[in-house]
């Protein structure tokens, strides 16, 4: 048994944790920002459409089983393309990732450290991803499903438990800043599911190959209902127009949250979950990419590989140099790049494989036919 | 040089964990009885054969491997006349002398009894210096019941069954060449000293016996509290100098013999001039020998070794220590006791939760009480703010050093507390915990708020069943403390988060470590709560056991035939 192989609660919670750390960050407030307070709608819409694409991809991958999306790369354009498609994806997930990390250290030290610099928090994070990276992928994995989990169940609390500042007039106006915001440049938004991006590289790694569909299922309705949650429960307690602060947009819904006179400020609380979930998002990001060089480069040791990446990553959490930076790089590189890669760059390769394969598909069975004639 | 040398190999190679090769992998089921041919098992009563009848036993109480089943082959001399013989009993179990004086000296030495005297002779010819005797005719079995047999308690026997309930209930029994019966006979005695109650595992209902320091003692303990024949136990050898015994034991028909092997395979392993102690061997046999963390449970208690055994786990009973080792384990059977088994699943569940928090408060309360009074002092409310920040006024050191002070204070007292004779114990408890726990609040050196983080941190640990566990809790607290004054909450995150890494690395016998949690099993039977006593059906599939239900579906008959 390959001990490296993840049954479908792992596999799924692995996509999860991407979006999660970007609920826990801006996503919401941008999501509010950009559509108002037709957000709920939005993220269903959205939410739709990511399980439309999400179909198209499991078709397409039908043609290659055991197969991700370096391999679909190689079968389309040699190991050049395997090569292109595996530098895209690590300079593209440590580029993401450290620029989230790098805010989230920034919150982390608004909020608690404000005589640390930065780096430090930032290293310290860096410091466990690796760490914990060589004690081995499998552990990262069933490390992170225990985050998930608690996450998860974090975020329903912040939604239960702020339940009663809630003022459901604020949906209105139903369709916020107009149908063309909300159906249509809002589109934009499915960004927010740019943790499909495991949906690529996971399938040789199931346990059974036949998971893949129900993971990929699952991880859209499970990052959908908490996306959802999060933009609701942020919508319903601050008029919309507020929400353009720049600080954690769960952490605010937490500030709202009092349980009895004993415990007026529990912030602090979840910001352990969340800070759990970050480390786990860094380790799990980290574990990927070393798994996939290791893979392109035919590596013996996966050491040397964790510590170029967690470089990598900290070479971006470097490129900005204030907080302004930060939300542009969030708020518009992050999404397009997402956008290009996810969904573009590997669907077209995807396509562009699947159609290959079937003409060369096409192309045998002529060829048996004319045998078959020829020998009749 | 060579050191330098060794941390760049494992900052840049990765560990390659021989330990790792062993995973307890499905089982096949079915082949429990393998070793005894199936033409034979259909049978269950005695063959007049009595080769036949050996062959039958040896692969019914696997006595090829198991270390305590006896069988003794002999020559009966019944009238002049020899019959092939043989008794079956388990060392440990019967009393040997009863056995050496009163069955096989009757039995095999010539005597009165066994030799044939004139008067059984009818008639006699004599031909060619040949003598031919026609003697009056006997029954062989009351022969030997009559005359050979000096036992108060001897019964007919033809079954294997009752032959093999009545074995492992300390009885011997003989069989003789041509008689389709055995002799059972009455020859209890269990081998004991005065067999004390456990003194660190005590429980209110139950078993109230504890190992001693024999093997034989202890096996025939677990022999007389688990009556199965298909209990092996195997004796194996540990240290070259000292040759030490070690009994390995399992359920044959339950225990996953890949698992078995393995167990086997490290004891016989271990290339040591000596192993003084089965808290030596379970560091010889560990998978991850660098961990602060038990990879096996050890218990003194006999219910408690029983149970795991017909869980389908493997004990490993030590000569010289009156505690066995149980294996393969997850991290949560450090949280059971013995006590959750004898009542009501539904108050066995409210203590495992107050073990649960127990451990969490032992591990990370100083650390958190660190982290909330200098980073996060918002989550207190302000009157308790004001209390504890005026509590803490007038002492004179920062509050790590303060926190650190306490804690070392209060191991050395617990120290100090066991390793006193028993009768200085108690006062050295009184005088460290109260005297001086008192007089340095009223000397300013800690705050009384201090004390009381330190005393519930303290009795939580005393929670902790396992004293291996328990030290492991121990040297995390002061990590947990030392993060916690360094960097708040970010700092016991980060702690816990490579803590947990941690334990999904680890193995018990190819059992991950926090099994069925990591890797998640939602389909596991077995998880942390207990079910009710009647619908414990299965057994934990971790272990991969020859027989995963323990009951069946309707476990409570007599409720469903009463309602029929």
């Amino acid at each position: 048994m390959n001990s490296d192989k993840l049954n479908a609660i792992e596999a799924t919670f692995l996509v999860i944790i991407v979006t999660l750390a970007h609920i826990i960050l801006n996503l919401p407030n941008t999501i509010l920002s950009s559509v108002g307070s037709s957000a709920i709608i939005n993220v269903l819409y959205i939410s739709f459409l990511i399980f439309i694409f999400f179909l198209i991809i499991n078709k397409l991958f039908s043609s290659f089983p055991g197969k991700d999306i370096l391999d679909v790369s190689e079968y389309v354009g040699g190991k050049t393309l395997k090569i292109i498609t595996n530098i895209l994806y690590t300079l593209s997930l440590t580029f993401t990732c450290g620029i989230l990390i790098l805010d989230f250290s920034e919150m982390l030290k608004l909020i608690y450290f404000p005589d640390a610099v930065v780096p430090f928090i930032v290293g310290i994070f860096l410091l466990t991803a690796i760490i914990v990276n060589k004690i081995g992928f499998k552990n990262v994995v069933k490390v992170n499903t225990l985050i998930v989990f608690v996450a998860l169940i974090a975020v329903v609390i912040v939604f239960a438990a702020s339940f009663s500042h809630v003022d459901f007039q604020r949906i209105f106006p139903i369709m916020g800043k107009g149908i063309n915001e909300t159906f249509f440049s809002g589109i934009l938004n499915i960004y927010a599911f740019a943790g499909l991006i495991y949906l690529y590289l996971i399938k040789p790694n199931l346990r059974n190959e036949k998971d893949y569909k129900k993971v990929g299922i699952a991880s859209i309705i499970l990052s959908s209902l908490y996306l959802l949650l999060s933009v609701a429960s942020l919508l319903f307690l601050f008029p919309f127009l507020t929400t353009g602060t720049e600080t954690l947009s769960v952490y605010m819904s937490t500030r709202a949250i009092k349980l009895g006179k004993f415990f007026e400020r529990t912030d602090a609380l979840f910001i352990l979950v969340w800070i759990f979930a970050f480390l786990s998002y860094l380790s799990v990001i980290i574990s990927y990419l070393t798994k996939i060089n290791k893979k392109v480069w035919n590596a013996k040791h996966s050491s040397p590989i964790i510590y170029i990446i967690a470089l990598l990553t900290l070479i971006a959490t470097l490129i900005p140099t204030n907080s302004t930076q930060i939300r542009f790089i969030e708020d518009h590189i992050y999404k397009y790049l997402s956008l290009f890669v996810v969904f573009v760059y590997s669907f077209l390769i995807l396509l562009i494989g699947y159609l290959k394969k079937n003409n060369y598909m096409a192309k045998r069975r002529k060829t048996r036919k004319s045998i078959v004639k020829i020998n009749n | 040089m060579s050191f330098w040398k060794n941390v760049i190999k494992s900052l840049f190679e990765d560990e390659v964990d021989s330990a790792d090769s062993f995973v307890l992998l499905e089982t096949t089921q079915g082949d429990e009885n393998k070793t005894v041919p199936e033409d034979l098992l259909k049978n269950k009563n005695v063959y007049p054969s009595l080769d036949v009848n050996l062959e039958y036993i040896n692969a019914r109480f696997n006595s090829l491997i198991n270390s305590d089943i006896k069988i003794r082959e002999f020559l009966i001399h019944v009238r002049n006349k020899e019959y092939k013989a043989f008794l079956l009993y388990i060392d440990g179990m019967s009393d040997n002398d009863s056995i050496n004086e009163f069955i096989l000296k009757p039995l095999m030495l010539r005597n009165d009894a066994n030799t044939y005297q004139e008067d059984q002779v009818i008639s006699q010819a004599i031909t060619n210096n040949i003598s031919v005797r026609k003697v009056k005719k006997f029954n062989i079995t009351d022969y030997i019941l009559d005359s050979l047999l000096p036992q108060n308690d001897v019964e007919k026997v033809n079954s294997f069954d009752t032959i093999s309930d009545d074995v492992v209930s300390g009885n011997c029994v003989l069989f003789v060449d041509t008689l389709d019966y055995a002799f059972d006979i009455s020859t209890k005695k269990f081998e004991t000293r005065s067999i004390s109650e456990p003194k660190n595992e005590p429980i209110i209902r139950g078993s109230q016996e504890a190992f001693v320091e024999n093997l034989r003692t202890n096996t025939s303990m677990i022999r007389r509290n688990l009556s199965n024949e298909n209990l092996v136990i195997e004796n194996l050898t540990v240290g070259k100098i000292d040759k030490n015994k070690c009994a390995v034991c399992y359920l044959k028909n339950i225990a996953n013999n890949d698992l078995v092997a393995e167990v086997k395979y490290r004891i016989n392993n271990i290339d040591v001039d000596y192993c003084s102690s089965v808290g030596e061997l379970e560091q010889f046999i560990k998978d991850d020998i660098t961990s602060t963390l038990p990879e096996a449970v050890s218990t003194e208690r006999v219910d408690r070794a029983v149970s795991y055994l017909l869980q389908g786990r493997v004990v490993i009973v030590y000569n010289g220590c009156p505690y066995v080792l149980v294996v393969p384990i997850t991290v949560f059977d450090f949280l059971k006791s013995q006590e959750d088994i004898n009542i009501n699943h539904v108050a066995a569940n409210l203590l495992k939760i107050i073990r649960a928090i127990s451990v969490l408060l032992t591990l990370l309360l100083p650390g958190f009480y660190i982290a909330i009074t200098t980073y996060h002092s918002e989550l207190l409310p302000t009157d308790l703010l004001f209390s504890i920040v005026a509590s803490r006024s007038s002492v004179p050191f920062m509050i790590i050093v303060e926190i650190l002070i306490m804690e070392i204070s209060f191991e050395i007292i617990r120290e100090a507390g066991l390793r006193v004779p028993s009768n200085l114990g108690n006062t050295v408890g009184i005088v460290g915990t109260l005297i001086l726990g008192q007089a340095a609040v009223e000397a300013n050196i800690v705050s009384p708020i201090l004390v009381i983080i330190v005393a519930i941190t303290g009795i939580t640990s005393f929670s902790v069943l396992d004293f291996s566990f328990s030290f492991h809790l121990r040297i995390a607290r002061f990590v947990y403390t030392i993060l916690g004054a360094l960097s708040g909450f970010l700092g016991i995150a980060v702690g816990l988060f490579i803590h947990i890494a941690i334990l999904c690395s680890l193995k018990s016998f190819g059992v991950p470590y926090l099994t069925p949690y990591a890797p998640i099993n939602v389909k596991s039977k077995s998880k942390y709560l207990l079910k009710p006593a009647w619908k414990r059906e299965y057994r934990d599939e971790w272990l991969a056991t020859k027989r995963p239900k323990a009951q069946d579906e309707i476990s409570l008959k007599w409720r469903k035939n009463k309602n029929v």
